[in-house]
């Protein structure tokens, strides 16, 4: 009897199973407009956009590569919960100023500034305190060949150390299910394509929950429909969660679709900064040049 | 023009000679440079690792997974090379023996050169050319592709986690498979005293219990201890110079089994000489 009536209920429960779904999804709506929400962490940073805290600052920093100059006096700010674009040519040193912001390589001279700790000076051990506030996604993905989706996916959070097993696996599944490739767990990056590879890495630097997240190119090489899908997830995390973003680009739609604020890289130094109305507006010479892609601008 | 002959017909001896012994000077200087810095390079990576065991967990399970890939698959590569030098040093040794009449003996120099001196140095090599090979080629390729900023990048240690485990793995796998070889070495050994000399396999092994010491072979397999060692540093150094992309991964492949193979014959003669110190 006992039996019977379980299994009865089972049945109903598995019935009922789409429908909890949908009122999850309500709850869920619900509770983004709720005032609870907006108490929140998340939405503390959305708050603070308003205020304009500085989360990275950049000041007269100076970069060279075996006496080649690559990098001499930027400086830039970027803002707590914004999309920054980093656009410019190849070759002006766009990758670059993303690893000097995680301390990955040295700057010459100047200072690089993480909510006002001045992060060059730090010996490795801090750097990586500092650097598991970041996510990074990598111009060629940059995933762990010998590992699996999961693994590849789980790695920053094991890195982390403040997460069981079944914590991780449950993180690791809602950020593939983010990016949209939930049955890939099991696959080696080999076994992706390059899109999927750029979006898995997506996921990976999404684990953790980063207060900022760097992008690097992260649309080169992809067909229309995945850049329009990444452009789509980055517009999300920022409206979602109040991410800062970096994105390092020379893919003007996508600066136009997810950018708050664009800076043009241009003969080794920021050549101009402005929010997007600006930079759509501006008569700027360097700007006119890079967008109608005139040779000059290199 | 013409005088800029006559100048050139006027000091070439000399200057010639100058300009020779400047060249040979610049180019010696630079190699002795080269040899500093990566000298140089290898100790701060020990260093960083020391510093690094204590602040990382250290991952077992990769450690036991990598013993079981590097040490058991190298067994049969290991164990083929060990009876081969066995049975070949028995068989100089029954020809050469035979002059004296003593070719019975030489079982005991078989035991000696094995466990002292072939058992080990062969192993290693092995080692080198099938592990050392592979792992520069695996942390080049990560290099190259940026996995390895990737893990700095997520605030972790590529020393951490990919050096430490490796250089653990080749420090322990070394000796394990250089005690295996010996037996199989002395096996070898045997069998050609027994098919050649025409001794006894029980004569064969009193032989070599009687000849062959434990100080012997602690002193063989202890040296193998440091051959590991410096495979693992050695193969991990240079993967992580790696640069230049699919060829400079090539070329970190080759020079780390040259150099890998260079270190391990210097060194046996320092260590030998070092053991028999004690």
């Amino acid at each position: 009897m006992k039996d019977f009536m379980f299994g009865a209920m089972r049945q109903i429960l598995r019935g009922l199973a789409p429908r909890k779904i949908l009122l999850l999804k309500r709850v869920e709506k619900t509770y983004l407009g709720s005032k609870a929400c907006r108490e929140s962490r998340c939405f503390q940073g959305l708050r603070n956009n308003t205020n304009m805290t500085t989360v990275i600052e950049f000041k007269n920093v100076v970069k060279s590569f075996e006496g080649k100059s690559v990098i001499d006096g930027m400086s830039f700010s970027v803002n707590q919960g914004e999309t920054f674009c980093v656009i410019g040519g190849s070759g002006t040193g766009k990758s670059v100023t993303l690893k000097l912001l995680l301390g990955l390589l040295p700057v010459d001279a100047g200072e690089v500034y993480f909510k006002e700790q001045l992060i060059n000076d730090l010996d490795e051990l801090k750097l990586n305190r500092i650097r598991q506030s970041f996510g990074m996604v990598f111009q060629g993905s940059a995933l762990f060949d010998s590992m699996t989706v999961f693994e590849n996916v789980a790695y920053p959070l094991y890195e982390l150390n403040k997460y069981n097993d079944e914590e991780i696996e449950r993180i690791v599944r809602e950020k593939l299910a983010v990016v949209d490739l939930v049955d890939t767990e099991d696959l080696y990056p080999a076994d992706l394509s390059g899109g999927m590879r750029k979006r898995i890495g997506v996921a990976r630097a999404l684990a953790t929950d980063p207060q900022v997240i760097l992008y690097d190119e992260p649309t080169a090489g992809l067909d229309p429909a995945n850049v329009n899908r990444i452009d789509h997830l980055i517009l999300n995390l920022q409206k979602r969660f109040a991410v800062t973003s970096i994105l390092v680009t020379h893919n003007m739609e996508s600066v136009y679709r997810v950018a708050d604020r664009v800076a043009l890289l241009h003969n080794k130094k920021i050549g101009y900064v402005g929010t997007l109305k600006d930079f759509q507006n501006t008569a700027n010479v360097l700007v006119r040049q890079f967008v109608d892609g005139e040779l000059g601008a290199e | 023009m013409a005088s800029d002959q006559d100048n050139n017909t006027e000091i070439p001896a000399e200057h010639e000679v100058h300009k020779s012994v400047q060249t040979l000077l610049q180019k010696s200087g630079e190699v002795a440079l080269d040899f500093v810095t990566y000298l140089g390079g290898i100790v701060v990576m020990v260093f960083e690792m020391a510093r690094c065991v204590f602040v990382y967990p250290v991952d077992f399970k990769y450690v036991i997974r990598q013993l079981y890939d590097i040490g058991v698959k190298s067994l049969v590569l290991v164990n083929l090379v060990a009876v081969f030098t066995g049975m070949v040093v028995a068989l100089q040794f029954v020809v050469g023996l035979k002059r004296f009449g003593l070719q019975l003996y030489a079982g005991q120099v078989v035991g000696i050169a094995i466990t002292r001196e072939l058992g080990p140095v062969l192993t290693a090599l092995m080692v080198a050319a099938r592990v050392g090979s592979g792992i520069a080629a695996e942390i080049g390729s990560m290099k190259v592709s940026e996995q390895v900023l990737a893990i700095r990048a997520m605030g972790g240690s590529p020393i951490a986690k990919l050096v430490i485990p490796r250089v653990l793995v080749t420090t322990i796998a070394t000796p394990i498979l250089t005690i295996i070889s010996i037996f199989v070495g002395i096996f070898g050994g045997m069998v050609i005293s027994m098919i050649e000399a025409g001794v006894t396999a029980q004569f064969y092994i009193e032989q070599i219990q009687s000849t062959v010491k434990m100080y012997d072979f602690m002193s063989g397999v202890g040296k193998t201890v440091f051959f590991g060692f410096f495979v693992g540093i050695i193969a991990c150094y240079q993967g992580l110079k790696t640069t230049r992309g699919t060829k400079g991964v090539g070329d970190s492949t080759t020079f780390t089994v040259v150099l890998c193979s260079m270190v391990i014959f210097v060194s046996d003669f320092f260590l030998t000489k070092l053991f028999l110190l004690f």
